[in-house]
């Protein structure tokens, strides 16, 4: 892409800044409180920096109509355009299809489906679900599956309702979702040892056919290739419970503009060239599902295809929880690790609720 | 009269750049933080006075009030456990053995490891395919297995274990600096009186070594009470808020929450605590100290 640049911009140069995972976001607030940081951001917080004026209006870019409409949401804060968003993904069951065909056993169509083919895989002595939930960011891979039809399969627009004061987080959405994620924990479904592994192993557990499923985000195809070959790989989603079943759509990879750039014209050029239809495809490339419409890349692995069908089959939304602030977040992935160690649900909806007032500020419609 | 003001005059320019380094690393940002601790900054967005809010709002912060539990109970089996325990081992450790040397260098050794090696070693060891259920299953105890850093009972008291089992070393080592200044004479003088071992103990050595009591049980106490690193490592505070300390919820509020205005105050708030709980204990324990 540098290459590219130079060959078009035989003046500018693209000059790379990585920094490691955990401390991403730290980092860049920092420096962009202190008004170091680079022209052109990765970056997953663009409402709450557009919010805060960090960011380049980027609402007259010919590249946004090409978004799909998740993108464009994500990228939008009070009507104007922040950046892009290069991949889409969503999280759904992927199961072992062998251990499928053993077992006789079909992707479910209702909850109480979902929950027998369960019960059938544990009679058997087969670990029915296999996740790593010491990583707990993983709680939620396993947690949006089900909560994305629990808190929007009634009522699309169950996280504005809740801003508006219409709907609340201690109801039966939130609590809905967490009883269901209970159900499965408490009937035993998930390993044994899901809260002391990470998903590198439980990852691997489930390529060793230690577990028929794992519930993890649609760039698992796309591991799963690099790690072994010919894996008999599945996709199905967790059937609602009630209401319709809906499918998540989460934006990863904001690419946006640092409002405060020195090369405002530099910046958006190269923010133009990443957005071509032949480099996005490079990049999609067996395992990014593309939030723009007109870039198709190739996947080696089947399993690509069927999320591929199942998204376009269901409604989708934005992850559930996209519009609650962090705290309630973090409050609610201590809330599952408490549900994993057998501590039920319990009064965990209220506390949520509670949390959500304090820190609604924080909510960027 | 000159020399002896041009002597100060040096003596300052000796202190200055400590001074300096102290006011700029310790004390600015301590007076910035009480600044921020009256806002609602986000850390993105410029902050708003909030006047006491935060402070408020932190009398009614369930969380917080878990937290201070799970800390506190930390605190008393440290001083009220582990405390006698590194005074038994140093005891133990003080007999004239002839592997005394060993075992002392053994005993001390957790102690110089760094807590996240340390954290990170015990976590294979308690997970659930870990080293302690592989031996319990070796002897027939296979319905005694658990994910002990993942059951709401066992979380806390494993994340204690690996304290005390760092800890009991260090105390031991400082005890036995303090048995070494007990006069050999007064020991058995009190022998020649008549004195069973444990009444010599009692009577002259505790007394005695109180000083060295008063330092261990502040090293406990603070200690415990800035507990962030092992539960940071081993269980994220977790399972539920099982672990969660109120050094890490105090984190979690700052760099999780984005809240750092509220996790500003809740830290002047900790300030205090600890400052009135060590100031307690500094009072009670130098009273019962000895002069020889």
């Amino acid at each position: 892409m540098a290459k590219r640049f130079k060959e078009k911009y035989p003046n500018g140069t693209v000059e790379f800044n990585q920094h490691p995972g955990d401390k991403y976001n730290e980092l860049m607030n920092t420096r962009l409180a202190a008004g170091e940081a680079d022209d052109v951001l990765f970056n997953m917080n663009m409402t709450a920096y557009a919010k805060a004026g960090y960011l380049m209006d980027l609402s007259s870019q010919p590249w946004i109509a090409r978004m799909n409409d998740s993108a464009k949401t994500a990228a939008q804060f009070e009507g104007k355009t922040y950046g892009a968003f290069l991949e889409v993904n969503t999280f759904g069951v992927f199961y072992n299809k062998k251990i499928f065909e053993e077992q006789q056993l079909v992707p479910p169509t209702t909850w109480d489906e979902f929950l027998s083919l369960n019960e059938k895989l544990k009679a058997q002595k087969i670990t029915p679900i296999v996740e790593g939930f010491k990583d707990i960011w993983t709680l939620q891979a396993a947690y949006i599956p089900i909560a994305i039809s629990t808190y929007f399969g009634t009522n699309p627009n169950f996280e504005r309702d809740v801003y508006d004061g219409k709907a609340s987080v201690n109801g039966p959405e939130v609590t809905g979702a967490l009883t269901q994620f209970a159900e499965l924990a408490d009937k035993g479904y998930f390993n044994k040892n899901s809260l002391s592994i990470g998903n590198d192993q439980a990852l691997q557990d489930f390529i060793d056919g230690k577990a028929a499923m794992h519930m993890m985000g649609s760039w698992t195809p796309g591991v799963i290739d690099g790690k072994t070959q010919n894996f008999p790989l599945g996709f199905f989603i967790i059937p609602a419970k009630d209401g319709n079943t809906v499918m998540s759509a989460g934006t990863d990879k904001g690419l946006s503009i640092n409002a405060a750039t020195e090369h405002p014209e530099e910046a958006i050029a190269l923010v133009q060239l990443m957005l071509e239809p032949d480099m996005l495809e490079l990049y999609g490339k067996d395992n990014a599902l593309s939030a723009f419409n007109d870039v198709n890349p190739v996947f080696a692995n089947p399993a690509m295809s069927e999320i591929q069908a199942a998204l376009q089959a269901h409604p989708g939304h934005r992850n559930p929880g996209d519009y609650f602030p962090p705290s309630v977040q973090d409050a609610l992935n201590t809330a599952l690790t408490k549900i994993l160690a057998g501590g039920g649900v319990g009064d965990s909806a209220a506390e949520l609720a509670k949390l959500y007032e304090k820190d609604k500020s924080k909510v960027n419609f | 009269m000159r020399s002896s003001r041009s002597f100060y005059r040096l003596k300052v320019f000796f202190v200055l750049p400590a001074l300096l380094l102290y006011g700029i690393f310790t004390l600015y940002p301590f007076l910035g933080s009480l600044l921020y601790s009256f806002t609602n900054w986000d850390g993105l967005q410029s902050p708003d006075y909030v006047g006491l809010a935060n402070y408020r709002a932190l009398f009614h912060d369930k969380a917080i009030m878990q937290a201070a539990k799970n800390t506190l109970y930390v605190l008393a089996v440290m001083v009220l456990i582990g405390n006698p325990l590194s005074l038994t081992l140093a005891l133990l450790l003080n007999l004239p053995l002839r592997s005394r040397g060993l075992l002392r260098t053994l005993f001390f050794l957790p102690a110089l490891m760094s807590l996240m090696v340390i954290s990170i070693s015990w976590g294979f060891i308690l997970q659930y395919d870990g080293l302690l259920n592989a031996v319990l299953t070796l002897f027939g105890f296979e319905n005694g297995i658990q994910d002990w850093l993942g059951t709401m009972d066992y979380a806390l008291p494993a994340v204690i274990l690996i304290l005390l089992w760092q800890g009991t070393g260090f105390g031991a080592v400082i005890y036995l600096a303090g048995l070494q200044s007990v006069p050999r004479e007064l020991q058995e003088s009190a022998q020649i009186d008549g004195a069973t071992g444990l009444q010599r103990i009692y009577h002259i050595t505790i007394p005695l070594i109180m000083p060295f009591i008063t330092i261990n049980t502040f090293l406990g106490i603070a200690g415990s009470l800035k507990l962030f690193d092992v539960p940071f490592v081993l269980t994220n505070g977790g399972p539920g808020t099982a672990t969660t300390t109120l050094g890490l919820l105090i984190y979690k509020y700052a760099f999780v929450h984005e809240s750092y205005g509220y996790a500003t105050a809740a830290g002047m708030l900790f300030m205090i605590l600890i400052a009135v709980i060590t100031f307690l204990q500094l009072s009670i324990t130098r009273r019962r100290e000895v002069e020889m």
